[in-house]
């Protein structure tokens, strides 16, 4: 049992481009769930809007890297209103099937072949990269610190990463205790309450998907360019449910919820994974048991079985305040 | 309380094992001549490579090995003893076209011999990117065909012919559009490109993609059905689909009329009654018995769901929305577990796998097509007949309207839920088993499926039981039946829009009451 190997790997797991990735759209999550009760079940369409907002933009079309990403967020807020028209007038759990349906149909044509020549169908898109690298400060070398290493571009994107998400909780801390979180948080307690007190409360459901939608967005380029590859495959539902499991564990309406959820969720899944396959290879877990594929799908298992006891017994998650958190439907 | 729900969540996970016992683990085959390292070298485009020279070397202590890949790309090293060991690839015995990527260069792959077992790695080499194809005419291979490939702003040019197979491949510099040609006067005797197909194509090459390139040749080989009969076809499987979709639609509609719970975990119903049925089924019991067996089984899972989790919920007074992402919890537990136990490639039933099917006039079905809408039909029709005329389908609807109501006039609330989720878990379980005759069953099966329920559950109308019947046939003959217009790799975004537009239009669905759902 090497756990020197294990520590080192899960160190090197939470100082990594996942957890910012999914930092991003935990924030995202955290503006639309945590703070206005909305059931985004969508966050990866936003998400791969973003990668591939960034990624057509400059690969497909020839765009400079800040035209493109400012298309990626046009077609962010586009997504979001296109979202919030029909479903934000409905109950929860219409808003949850719909944008888990959207981000499906959006998977599905960035997968599909007919449109590859776009998009770069099932093998995702690349060659978008160069223009964010010649920014990087970091010489394309390999660093090293103690157990931790990694590459120039990887240390940049990961720098990128997290100056975005220093600035979204910034902005979620200075949003939330304006006047404009207040009603966000009214909302999220009693819709009819402050619909009385003439609140447009579909107005600010809205503003809140586009700019949690934003986030999501920020996530998924950080994908994109961590990987130097826009895939289809990154953003599937699964991804949304484990922005969800990262937000519910670091704590929901909680500046800094998505933060805490997401080192410890990659710390645990990466610290999981690595502890199985020496187990294995130790063989302590005898193989008719497990193998090392199945190692990995354990992982998952316990995912879900976590989100399932967080939600049952922890609500308000590690850090989070339960009183600020009375999740019914209606 | 809490002590209470954590025993019955263990129940429930119990239950959701009783597919683990029939299934057994897989066997391992143990290693008799000593700890082994079998690996496998691959390019990027999952081809095998040959004759390169790998170095074994353990990860501690001096003990190192040359070995060489065989035509299958794999090599055998006998290593000392089991542990930890590095995988090393001489860069110059890889073949043109393919290189090993820096970072196996610097590092080697890892690799690990359990003991008692061989163990195993697998190398991934990039391959360059290329434009390859293999030209025929019908079943008969074109040899020595000129294909000239030349990047568009004409940086690049370079042809090939092609091999003894029809087979060429030109790999090329880096990504970028390619045009690709070629010369139809050069074409063998009697060959001729097929009418309505270019000659010279103009294709974008991504990064270290192998991108295929088809020219076609003499008559076109395709069987062309009319349109007509292509849509008589359509319309009948799509009839088929639909009906296991309403199976499925229905227990989600009455779980959501009676509880007001979306039950994002009703796919994973659908796989689990296919999985059941296969482990059964391959494991020698007869198609029909295992069928009967499975109903049994999902009944029971569905009543296990509700005893075990919802019920306790209900009572600690859980809200919705936490008990909607409870079933999102659950239905990643429930997928990961069947992908454990089952792997993840497609599996078949052991019976009715192949069957020729039958003509009736234009439209071609197997007896197994024909036998599960039957059954489907029935079952539905059992369903809807009781839910209108006897007392627990009156208790049902009663509940549906009005739960307090219905408890402050008699009715045992809690007893009607149960007895949702076991019917809900049965009519699951069979749309699962039915579906996995004509499609194969996959551990994400239901998953893939459920946004499709949805669909057709909201289409008729959320809750009604009659709406997910009809909103679920419209669904599956229109998924079916779009293909005949859009690519079947689009056929489910079709069904999604549609579900989005009614809920822009009729949100109350097709057959629901009119009613302010917000």
């Amino acid at each position: 049992m090497d756990w020197g190997l294990i520590f080192s790997n899960t160190l090197n797991a939470v100082v990594g481009w996942e957890v910012v990735a999914y930092c991003l759209a935990a924030i995202g999550l955290n503006i639309h769930f945590g703070y206005t009760g909305l059931l985004n079940f969508g966050q990866a369409g936003f998400m791969a809007v973003g990668a591939y907002g960034v990624a057509m933009g400059v690969s497909t079309f020839g765009l400079g890297l800040g035209w493109a990403f400012l298309w990626a967020i046009g077609f962010t807020v586009l997504l979001a209103l296109l979202l919030g028209i029909p479903t934000l007038r409905l109950r929860a759990d219409y808003l949850a099937i719909v944008t888990l349906a959207a981000a499906e149909i959006l998977k599905l044509f960035f997968r599909s072949a007919s449109l590859s020549e776009y998009t770069g169908g099932s093998d995702g898109l690349q060659g978008f990269v160069n223009e964010f690298r010649t920014f990087s400060p970091f010489p394309k070398t390999t660093y090293e610190l103690g157990p931790l290493t990694t590459s120039g571009n990887t240390l940049w994107v990961i720098t990128v990463g997290w100056a975005m998400v220093a600035i979204g909780l910034l902005l979620v801390w200075l949003l939330m205790r304006s006047p404009w979180g207040r009603v966000l948080k009214g909302i999220r307690e009693d819709e009819e309450a402050v619909r009385s007190l003439g609140k447009n409360v579909f107005a600010y459901k809205m503003q809140s998907l586009i700019i949690g939608g934003m986030f999501g967005a920020f996530g998924g380029m950080i994908f994109a360019f961590a990987q130097a590859s826009a895939n289809p495959d990154n953003f599937s539902p699964q991804t949304t449910f484990f922005a969800y499991t990262i937000l519910i564990l670091g704590g929901a309406a909680r500046v800094f919820g998505p933060v805490a959820g997401a080192v410890i969720f990659w710390a645990s899944l990466v610290f999981i994974e690595n502890f199985l396959f020496s187990a294995i290879a130790a063989g302590w877990v005898p193989s008719a048991i497990m193998d090392s594929t199945q190692a990995s799908q354990v992982r998952f298992i316990l995912v879900g079985l976590v989100l399932m006891l967080l939600m049952i017994f922890r609500p308000q998650g590690i850090f989070g305040d339960k009183r600020e958190l009375q999740l019914d439907a209606r | 309380m809490r002590r209470r729900l954590t025993a019955a969540l263990c129940v429930l996970l119990g239950v959701m094992a009783v597919a683990a016992v029939a299934l057994g683990a897989a066997p391992a085959s143990a290693q008799e001549n000593g700890p082994t390292l079998i690996g496998s070298v691959l390019d990027t485009g999952g081809r095998p490579v040959e004759g390169a020279a790998i170095t074994v070397t353990a990860a501690q202590g001096d003990f190192s090995i040359d070995v060489t890949t065989d035509a299958q790309g794999t090599f055998i090293a006998a290593v000392p003893e089991a542990g930890l060991y590095r995988v090393t690839v001489d860069p110059a015995t890889v073949p043109t076209g393919v290189s090993v990527p820096n970072r196996m260069q610097e590092k080697g792959a890892r690799a690990n011999v359990p003991a008692g077992e061989a163990g195993t790695v697998t190398l991934e080499l990039r391959r360059q990117e290329s434009l390859r194809g293999t030209l025929s005419n019908g079943n008969e291979p074109l040899e020595g065909v000129e294909v000239t490939v030349s990047s568009v702003d004409g940086s690049f040019e370079e042809s090939t012919t092609s091999d003894a197979d029809g087979a060429w491949e030109i790999f090329v510099s880096e990504p970028g559009r390619y045009q690709v040609s070629i010369d139809p006067e050069a074409l063998p005797e009697g060959v001729e490109p097929r009418a309505g197909t270019s000659t010279e194509l103009t294709l974008q090459v991504f990064s270290s993609q192998q991108r295929a390139v088809l020219f076609s040749f003499g008559e076109s080989d395709r069987n062309i059905l009319s349109f007509t009969d292509q849509a008589m076809q359509l319309v009948v499987e799509g009839l088929r689909f639909g009906l296991l979709l309403a199976l499925a639609a229905l227990g989600l509609s009455l779980i959501f009329g009676t509880t007001g719970l979306v039950n994002f975990a009703h796919g994973e119903m659908i796989a689990l009654g296919a999985i059941i049925a296969w482990a059964l089924n391959t494991s020698g019991v007869n198609f029909i018995l295992a069928t009967l067996l499975t109903l049994v089984l999902t009944a029971l899972a569905g009543g296990a769901q509700e005893l075990g989790l919802w019920r306790p919920l209900r009572r600690r007074k859980t809200g919705l929305v936490a008990m909607m992402i409870v079933t999102i919890g659950l239905s990643i537990l429930a997928r990961f577990l069947f992908l454990y136990l089952i792997g993840a490639q497609p599996r078949s039933y052991a019976d009715y796998v192949t069957q020729a099917g039958i003509q009736f006039g234009p439209v071609s079905l197997a007896p197994r097509d024909i036998y599960s809408m039957a059954i489907a039909l029935i079952v539905l029709i059992g369903v809807a007949l009781l839910v209108l005329f006897t007392r627990i389908g009156k208790a049902m609807r009663a509940v549906s309207d009005n739960p307090s109501l219905a408890a402050a006039s008699g009715i045992d609330v809690n007893r009607v839920i149960l007895f949702v989720w076991v019917t809900g878990g049965s009519l699951a379980g069979l749309s699962g088993v039915l579906l996995g005759l004509s499609q194969q069953v996959k551990f994400d099966m239901g998953f893939d499926l459920l946004l499709l329920v949805f669909a057709g559950v909201i289409l008729g109308g959320l809750g009604t039981a009659f709406g997910a019947l009809a909103g679920s046939l419209v669904v599956g003959l229109f998924v079916t039946v779009s293909t005949l217009w859009i690519p079947s790799e689009l056929k489910n975004v079709a069904a999604l829009a549609v579900l989005i537009l009614i809920l822009l239009i009729r949100p109350q669905g097709l057959l629901g009451r009119s009613e302010r759902v917000g």
